[in-house]
């Protein structure tokens, strides 16, 4: 693999694939909903419709002729730039975490496309290959796990080298599977993401599309009138729109969470999931540099969590399309039991500390303000919103800032657990961190002066992902904070200095 | 424990310095707003630019009260420490801030001196973290120029990253 090396020729179809669908809506309208216009602007929207194609196509593939790549033992080396050149060298050193996504299109042709992270916060932050044949994604993964490994288990991976039967896609010997989604995952999935409810929205933006788009004249009015004329008729289009919402419902929690696979060896985490579309995950364990546990309140509720492995190169902007994901809907005696087997080098606590009660009354005490000050504007604007005062608002404003104060209170922990520090917190939606201390970029304590006079102070802790994220943890108390201090003071301990 | 709360103070002439710069910048705003006043006043401008003046006037007056006051209590409350394992600063009195940051992630550590603070042979020092920027406002030039070789000494440490 010495040599600069060209992108698979199908990365040219799959841009042009991505660049298709807004072109095609654009083409749909112009061609052929305003075929019998006549008008200069439709003229001119095709001509210049036809030229943005042209030039669209012409740059996809001068920038597939400008861009290559070589692989050593170490490092990727990527030269591109359409105008202006650029060369780079990614050392395997750099890469926390690895991901394949394989979409209906790499499936139609046997490819699949993979994506490395970097922890760099920069332009270069990933490298991805768009397209990739299956031979070739496996080799570069094993390539980096292999200089990314300690020189013990080199060793073994280069004897594993000569094993030219084994892919990647079949479990290992040493590889052990924690979890697989069964269809009684899916079920509960499906009615704990509520993924029914998002059939409503797609009805509805479906229709006004089709009325926009194909100047549908179908008086909705009319419709709803049979349909509300008799009982009869409207309980059963009530029952036939939740059957379509139930199934719809459990159709795309199968697609989007199907064949879900938790697995693992010495020293790697591996995930998998995904029925049409696939999407797999790998990362080191010792690249792990916190472990995140949220619930929202449904998922408090009936027990369940989701775990994310945070490393440095974890992108927070994904949102949705997160791969650190362990499952979403895992219950909770799962969550322990898994963490304990996956994740060993991470000692996790069962108990926490409560926040002291003058914490919640700080707490609530800070919000009031906002309380206070939209009252006085209230006051004054007094405004009348069917029939609610201007006192009725501030009301109802003053016990959404006590209850959220109680809930924050009520949920938040603490504790320091040998060289791990947990923080739960969130009034509806809570996050639990668990960050090893090593891994932590720099601290900081903060008291203000109710605190100073109360002997509480917060605490604030920053790890390394993209972007930085800081965990705040308020009105804990000043015990606490010396001893969060001093712990931090002895991060050399557990620390291997070049 | 005096491991954990840095001690080091900032330069002695650091309130001196700090007035100077502020006042200079206040005197020259008002200049700038006395300018604008005559003009209105000779040219007849609508009413609701002065009052808009005016208005910028009382502002910068509790802007210099409280320029007056700041420098002596960023002095009297500002402590730094530095050593080979941990860069510390700690801040402010009604909201006390204390960073700890460790050696090895500084990323890049600068020394500044403006006129005024060459004229008393002084310096700014600041250093850079993955998540933000770390400033000591003001330190004797040597001291500063000492500390940066320090951190910068210090910084190149780098640890195994697993």
């Amino acid at each position: 693999m010495n040599r600069n090396k060209r992108l698979h020729p199908l990365t040219m179809l799959y841009q042009l694939w991505s660049s298709l669908t807004t072109l095609l809506v654009i083409g749909l309208y112009l061609f052929i909903i305003k075929r019998s216009a006549d008008s200069m602007l439709i003229y001119f929207g095709r001509i210049s419709f036809i030229i943005i194609c042209g030039l669209t196509i012409l740059f996809i593939v001068w920038k597939w002729l400008t861009y290559s790549y070589r692989v050593d033992n170490h490092a990727f080396y990527l030269t591109k730039g359409v105008l202006s050149k650029s060369q780079q060298s990614i050392p395997f050193s750099n890469i926390q975490q690895t991901s394949r996504y394989t979409s209906l299109f790499h499936k139609l042709f046997h490819v699949t496309s993979i994506k490395f992270e970097t922890g760099i916060n920069s332009d270069t932050d990933f490298i991805r290959f768009d397209v990739i044949t299956h031979k070739e994604a496996a080799q570069l993964e094993k390539l980096i796990k292999q200089s990314d490994a300690p020189t013990n288990i080199k060793i073994q991976d280069n004897n594993k080298v000569l094993d030219k039967t084994e892919s990647l896609e079949k479990p290992k010997k040493n590889q052990h599977i924690h979890f697989k989604s069964t269809s009684k995952d899916i079920f509960r999935a499906s009615y704990s993401s509520l993924s029914f409810i998002i059939v409503i929205p797609l009805i509805f933006s479906i229709y006004t599309k089709l009325v926009d788009i194909l100047d549908l004249n179908v008086n909705l009015d009319i419709v709803l009138d049979t349909v509300f004329q008799s009982r009869g008729m409207m309980l059963l289009s009530i029952f036939i729109l939740l059957g379509i919402c139930i199934i719809f419902g459990w159709i795309r929690t199968i697609i989007k969470y199907g064949k879900y696979q938790i697995s693992s060896d010495r020293h790697y985490i591996y995930i998998k999931r995904g029925i049409v579309e696939e999407v797999t995950f790998s990362i080191a364990k010792e690249r792990v540099q916190s472990i995140e546990i949220k619930q929202s309140p449904l998922q408090r509720l009936l027990k369940q969590a989701k775990v994310n492995l945070i490393s440095s190169g974890t992108n927070r902007h994904e949102g949705n399309k997160q791969v650190n994901t362990l499952y979403p809907f895992l219950s909770e005696e799962k969550v322990d039991t898994l963490l304990a087997e996956i994740m060993s080098n991470f000692s996790i606590s069962k108990t926490m500390n409560k926040l002291p009660k003058t914490s919640c009354w700080l707490q609530i005490f800070k919000m009031s303000w906002i309380g206070i000050i939209s009252s006085l504007v209230l006051f004054f604007i007094k405004p009348n919103f069917y029939g609610i005062n201007w006192w009725m608002m501030s009301i109802i404003l003053f016990i959404l800032i006590i209850t959220r104060g109680t809930l924050n209170y009520h949920h938040s922990r603490y504790t320091i657990n040998k060289e791990f520090i947990q923080i739960k917190k969130g009034a509806l939606f809570t996050t639990t961190q668990i960050s090893m201390r090593s891994k932590i970029m720099e601290v900081t304590v903060k008291e203000n002066i109710f605190q100073q006079k109360l002997g509480l102070s917060s605490v604030q802790t920053v790890i390394q992902t993209k972007p930085v994220q800081i965990t705040c943890l308020h009105d804990v108390p000043i015990s606490f904070t010396n001893k969060f201090l001093q712990w931090y003071s002895n991060r050399y301990d557990d620390v291997k200095i070049e | 424990m005096n491991k954990l709360f840095p001690d080091q103070r900032l330069a002695k002439n650091t309130v001196k310095v700090m007035l100077i710069r502020d006042l200079l910048l206040d005197f020259s705003g008002y200049i700038i707003i006395g300018i604008l006043l005559l003009l209105s006043y000779m040219y007849r401008w609508d009413k609701w630019i002065v009052w808009i003046l005016i208005i910028l006037i009382l502002l910068a007056i509790i802007g210099t009260i409280w320029n007056s006051i700041r420098p002596f209590l960023i002095y009297r409350n500002f402590r730094y420490s530095v050593n080979e394992e941990f860069f510390q600063i700690k801040t402010g009195a009604l909201l006390q801030v204390h960073h700890v940051i460790p050696m090895t992630k500084v990323q890049s550590v600068t020394t500044k001196q403006d006129p005024i603070q060459h004229n008393y042979n002084l310096c700014t020092l600041s250093i850079k973290t993955i998540a933000a920027k770390h400033t000591i406002p003001s330190l004797p030039y040597e001291t500063a120029i000492d500390l940066r070789d320090k951190i910068a000494d210090f910084a190149k440490i780098k640890e195994v990253e697993v």
